[in-house]
């Protein structure tokens, strides 16, 4: 049996402790940026399914889960105030959740949800095909 | 947690999965999901359909625009095809 000496088994140590979490690390920092500039394109795209945005508006709409759908809006009010609104949809197995800038879950009506569905896989196709290539 | 299980360890490259198939696999997820849904909202609405005529079997009735004309009402399956393809659009 071979014995590893023991100046080996330190640099094995400071290898492993060291010098790979440290390459680790950058790459899971690059790889969490890449998703998040992903999400990003993705929802601008998500946000010109629902028809012309509005002057002065900001829309985004975007897969943020398997379960999570959100929409979210930016505008400037008369009074020169930016101003937002954020909508969760949370889809559960028997209806989808929706809940808007923090407030409490209501469940969507049935046409809402229809929407919804059509929205969502309008979403697959133009992502897929803007910016997957696929 | 032992020497080698460092929760920053480098994944071996068999397990990587990239940023690209990460998003690709939660938006297939996502949809089949949220399709899923359709089905259920396609039964309640056929529910609804077929009780509200079950309750209320009028095929025919005057023509509300006040002449003389006979109007046939929806019927079931009349009314079952509609919502089937208003959630199957051809």
């Amino acid at each position: 049996m071979r014995i590893i000496p023991s100046s080996s088994i330190k640099s094995i140590i400071s290898l492993v402790g060291k010098q790979l979490p440290v390459t680790s690390r950058s790459s899971l920092a690059n790889d969490t940026k890449r998703y998040r500039e992903l999400i990003k394109h993705e929802a601008s795209i998500g946000g010109q399914i629902f028809g012309p945005v509005p002057h002065g508006y900001t829309r985004e709409f975007f897969c943020l889960d398997r379960y999570t759908w959100v929409w979210h809006e930016e505008w400037i009010d008369a009074e020169g105030r930016r101003q937002s609104r954020m909508t969760r949809y949370d889809v559960r197995p028997t209806g989808i959740l929706k809940a808007q800038d923090g407030s409490g879950y209501k469940l969507v009506s049935k046409e809402e949800g229809r929407n919804l569905i059509d929205a969502a896989k309008k979403y697959q196709e133009r992502v897929l095909k803007e910016v997957y290539n696929s | 947690m032992s020497l080698f299980e460092s929760k920053d360890r480098i994944l071996p490259p068999e397990n990587y999965v990239s940023p690209e198939v990460r998003r690709l696999e939660a938006i297939y997820a996502a949809v089949d999901q949220i399709s899923r849904l359709n089905e259920i909202y396609k039964e309640e609405e056929l529910a609804t359909v077929t009780q509200e005529i079950t309750e209320s079997p009028v095929t025919m009735q005057i023509n509300p625009n006040g002449d003389d004309r006979i109007t046939p009402v929806i019927t079931l399956d009349t009314a079952r095809e509609q919502v089937e393809s208003a959630y199957n659009p051809i």
